[in-house]
């Protein structure tokens, strides 16, 4: 089942790198709207390490150090830095990347096949979270596909490709590197 | 301040038209103080604008939609996450009294696409060369950067003091037209 095969990828992926892509889901006038897909890389390192770096169509970075969330955007040439801790909370971030107590902030619940994959779903317990509900496609042990939906209705259909499980990653992987000229926004 | 325009750029810039009827999206970044704390939101939008009514939907840098301002005659109405609508006559006092932060979104009808009023309230293409900021409605305006072809600034930048958010700066990166649904057949030139 979902769950079991999700339950066992947290036990023994420590890190994984592998690439993704994204598109938005909008219902517009009672149809369905597909934006552009927007792809990128993905590394992440248990607990709390991850960088989700958009390439397509413009450049943007996501990146927690285990203490904090960097987000820069190059064309607006600006690095916010958050504390990780409640930002990675109830996040996509926290269900592949986090500590592996997810029950913690999240109700699990079993869905089943769909599309080839095994799915379940994690409906965050926080209520002031920007997700109403988040689906999880398994495949031979990893997750292949997320579904996040919005309180406004609207789902990121993101799916991974090339996972990589316990890939060697650098000491310093995941230190960010404010880049040259960039403004830097603590908050 | 800026010196001659190359013929192209200036020429590109005046040839911009202006679309009554448009979809954009881009990336913004608000910065302004609550309580005189720094606060910088980063995060995407997407515009949608008529004759009568503009739609904004602001969106976290995941892409979750956090809220959607819509301005009509009837004043504006924003919907926030888990909440219900709220509507007022004034956009600054809604946007104040919820997200806490200004956003111009009736002089942005003008701005994302380059243009500015004259003296006389005209809708006047700014040039393309002009890259010094603009007075408008209470704000500074500046074009950091155009699309390379000149069809839509690309890096616009929105500054202000207010009593109730200090210093306020939007920075907007437009994405090119491509990107969003294309501006809708129906428009009509510059008056």
């Amino acid at each position: 089942s979902g769950m079991e095969q999700f339950k066992s990828f947290v036990a023994n992926t420590k890190s994984a790198k592998g690439e993704f892509s994204q598109q938005i889901v909008k219902m517009v006038d009672g149809q369905t709207k597909m934006s552009k897909t927007s792809t990128g890389t993905f590394q992440f390192a248990r607990p709390g390490k991850f960088i989700w770096s958009y390439l397509k169509p413009y450049e943007q970075l996501l990146q927690a150090d285990g203490d904090k969330l960097f987000i820069y955007d190059k064309d607006l040439n600006q690095v916010t830095i958050k504390k990780l801790g409640d930002a990675l909370g109830s996040s996509p971030a926290a269900i592949l990347f986090g500590s592996s107590d997810l029950e913690k902030n999240f109700t699990l619940k079993e869905v089943g096949p769909k599309q080839g994959l095994e799915w379940f779903e994690a409906i965050p317990k926080s209520k002031d979270s920007n997700f109403d509900h988040i689906g999880i496609g398994m495949k031979d042990g990893a997750p292949m596909a997320l579904e996040l939906r919005d309180s406004f209705g609207q789902i990121s259909l993101i799916t991974l490709k090339n996972v990589e499980k316990n890939p060697v990653l650098k000491a310093d992987q995941f230190k960010f590197v404010v880049p040259a000229g960039a403004d830097v926004f603590q908050q | 301040c800026a010196g001659i325009a190359t013929r192209d750029a200036a020429q590109a810039g005046a040839q911009r038209v202006y679309h009554e009827d448009i979809e954009l999206s881009g990336r913004l970044l608000v910065l302004y103080q609550q309580n005189d704390k720094e606060q910088s939101l980063p995060g995407s939008f997407e515009w949608k604008q008529n004759k009568d009514s503009t739609l904004v939907t602001l969106l976290s840098p995941l892409g979750q939609v956090v809220a959607t301002i819509t301005v009509d005659a009837s004043g504006a109405t924003l919907v926030q996450a888990k909440q219900a609508p709220k509507h007022a006559q004034n956009l600054d006092s809604l946007m104040n009294e919820t997200l806490g932060w200004p956003m111009p979104i009736t002089g942005m009808r003008d701005w994302l696409q380059g243009f500015v009023r004259n003296a006389q309230g005209e809708r006047t293409a700014i040039s393309t060369s002009n890259d010094g900021s603009t007075p408008a409605d209470g704000w500074q305006l500046r074009y950091a950067s155009w699309q390379d072809d000149f069809s839509l600034p690309k890096r616009i930048d929105l500054n202000r003091y207010t009593a109730q958010a200090g210093n306020v700066a939007l920075r907007i990166v437009l994405n090119p037209a491509a990107d969003s649904a294309a501006p809708a057949a129906n428009e009509q030139k510059t008056p």
